[in-house]
């Protein structure tokens, strides 16, 4: 065997590791700058968080004042000491008079509303994110995580373009560009670009963190191993939403183990079965319809709706795309019926505000799909 | 879409500092969110720091175990009428009424958990005394003849050798719950002047998974952790004015 065998072997090797590096490399650059991932998946997100504040403080206006007005006095002494900036201290100040509170309240639905709808959302965001604060730690006998989980994503949220689709900015936008008007910040778009995608990733990897880490506690546990964790849970007054609902699910060992099971298994799991669309869709669907088990039968609604929400950022756009095909001639003839106008002659595809490059969704296996472009090839040098 | 080559110096420069602080960000949140390690010793003065208090999070949903105990807390009132007549009244058990407010609701309002969290925050508080200290908070301190309630339980539990800083740490969860027992026993009896309080926690265990078809069965007995009397808190007229508008209308 001759030495030029042997180094021609691993200099090849070593020009293969070269090349797997940069094109590696390459494929990340590209995923951070050239497109904003998720782009309707963090439309949904948005919508979705608007809809989440707003319908629990409109739902939770008669006990206002107990809750984090005046009444809730007895909670005043944890406030002092926990470790947020004084300033928050400016709003929901439990010293302030009614009126003041209340319209304290009535912007924070005000601004939740302007969320759904997607008004100037880059500013309507953090002043929105200040105010939740506020709120929120007036009264630590009310939190659960999701009122923390709802806190960090909106928190990732300001760096992330929530209103690209679906949304009132998308619409402004949409009309600038038909008006041959450029936007004064047409050069920083990069910028804008690789903020959102770093969000993005934010979220996805807090959600994971959620589910893995909740699930990883579970499988200590020996009511989780031997699949009667959901019966005890059940038990409890505080989860004790729907007491005759529960009592006859509680008696089914069988129907007990299933869900304690499927419970850990689809939030271990999670993060992996995203990878391909076949296991994505079973996930996706499995774990929605676990949210919404625990959020109606254990009175979790708005926990179980800001993960439903999170993870609708797993839907890939093209995904959003149909469906928005499909449902937007249904839509503009509601309106057009509402609005007592008749019905145009062609539906009308609105299309989306920014040309569409990237569809992959996040965490998703790269590699292309029927009516995908194909992913960006890797340069060569 | 630009290609690889026409990426200038300052768009790579930005992409490295942005997936950097990503990443750091990603690595403090499962140092948080994962149990200690020898990585979380010599990280975390740094990576706490960055987390607390904005993205502090905790994710032991229902584990390692659920809880099977239910979590209650419980007031009574000493009252006097017009007459000058003291009575003690019986004992109302809070998370009951805050729990039949949200009773086949699927959209319900955020206040019924507040029983619940204080059991909890109270007991955590409760469990790091030590037995002498215990039996201060056990024993009655309410004003009497020159004395004050607040001077006798600040004396008593000082006089077990804690520490100020401790006994500040303990009195802030003694008095939220004293606090929340108030304004609720002035709606409960809201015809008599109340003069004294007495709160409780308790936990209350479920029937075993095994035995849930057990014709007759019963739930283990309650476990009380029941509290000296107290002073009525201090309350604003703000204050009662506030939690009554609500909690009133659901006892009246």
């Amino acid at each position: 065997m001759s030495s030029d065998t042997g180094t021609t072997g691993i200099s090849g090797l070593w020009a293969d590791a070269v090349r797997w590096v940069r094109s590696t490399w390459a494929a990340g650059e590209s995923w951070m700058l050239d497109s904003r991932k998720a782009s309707y998946g963090v439309a949904v997100l948005r919508i979705g968080f608007g809809l989440i504040i707003a319908v629990q403080l409109v739902v939770g206006w008669g006990d206002r004042s107990l809750a984090w007005g005046a009444g809730r006095s007895f909670a005043q002494g944890r406030v002092e000491v926990d470790e947020f900036p004084s300033w928050f201290d400016t709003f929901f100040n439990g010293s302030a008079p009614p009126w003041a509170f209340d319209l304290q309240y009535l912007a924070l639905i005000v601004l939740a509303v302007l969320l759904v709808l997607g008004w100037r959302s880059r500013l309507v965001i953090p002043v929105l994110l200040v105010l939740y604060i506020s709120l929120f730690r007036t009264n630590a006998y009310i939190g659960d995580g999701g009122i923390q989980l709802l806190r960090m994503v909106l928190t990732y949220m300001i760096f992330v373009d929530t209103s690209g689709r679906w949304s009132l900015d998308a619409r402004r936008r949409r009309a600038a560009a038909a008006a041959g008007k450029p936007s004064r910040w047409a050069s920083w778009g990069w910028v804008a670009t690789l903020l959102h995608n770093g969000g993005v990733l934010l979220i996805a990897f807090q959600i994971f963190v959620v589910y893995v880490a909740s699930a990883m506690y579970k499988i200590q546990g020996g009511m989780w191993q031997h699949g009667t964790a959901i019966y005890y849970v059940f038990q409890l007054d505080e989860f004790s939403t729907w007491p005759a609902v529960t009592e006859v699910m509680g008696r089914s060992g069988v129907l007990v183990a299933i869900l304690s099971y499927s419970a850990v298994f689809v939030q271990l799991f999670f993060p992996f079965l995203l990878l391909r669309r076949s296991t994505r869709i079973l996930a996706l669907v499995a774990i929605t319809g676990m949210h919404l088990g625990i959020g109606v039968l254990m009175g979790l609604m708005y926990f179980s709706m800001t993960m439903i929400a999170i993870d609708a950022i797993f839907i890939r756009d093209v995904t959003y795309e149909g469906a928005e095909r499909r449902l937007a001639p249904v839509l503009r003839r509601w309106w057009d019926r509402v609005r007592r106008r008749p019905a145009p002659v062609l539906p009308h595809d609105p299309g989306p505000a920014v040309p569409d490059e990237e569809r992959q969704p996040v965490g998703a296996a790269p590699g292309p799909r029927p009516g995908e472009p194909e992913p960006p090839e890797p340069a060569h040098s | 879409m630009s290609s690889a080559s026409s990426r200038t110096v300052v768009q790579r420069a930005a992409l490295v500092v942005v997936t950097a602080l990503v990443a750091f960000h990603m690595f403090s949140t499962f140092l948080w969110s994962a149990p200690t390690s020898e990585i979380n010793e010599k990280a975390s003065p740094v990576t706490s720091r960055h987390m607390y208090p904005f993205f502090a999070q905790n994710w032991q949903i229902f584990a390692p175990d659920p809880q099977s105990v239910d979590l209650r807390v419980w007031v009574r009132a000493t009252t006097k009428d017009e007459a000058g007549v003291e009575t003690v009244t019986e004992w109302a058990n809070l998370g009951d009424i805050f729990n039949e407010q949200v009773r086949h609701q699927v959209l319900p309002t955020r206040t019924w958990r507040i029983p619940v969290s204080m059991n909890r925050f109270y007991t955590t508080s409760y469990s790091s005394l030590e037995g002498q200290q215990q039996a201060v908070v056990h024993a009655d301190h309410v004003t009497a003849e020159g004395t004050s309630g607040r001077q006798d339980l600040t004396k008593a539990l000082l006089g077990t050798g804690m520490s100020v800083s401790a006994m500040d740490d303990y009195l802030l969860s003694e008095d939220s719950l004293y606090e929340f027992g108030t304004l609720a026993a002035m709606d409960l009896w809201p015809d008599a002047e109340t003069v004294a309080i007495q709160m409780s926690t308790s936990t209350q265990g479920v029937v075993p998974f095994e035995q849930r078809l057990v014709p007759g069965i019963q739930r283990p007995e309650e476990q009380f952790t029941r509290l000296g009397w107290r002073d009525p808190s201090p309350v604003s007229p703000e204050a009662r004015a506030g939690f009554s508008g609500v909690f009133g209308g659901w006892v009246s």
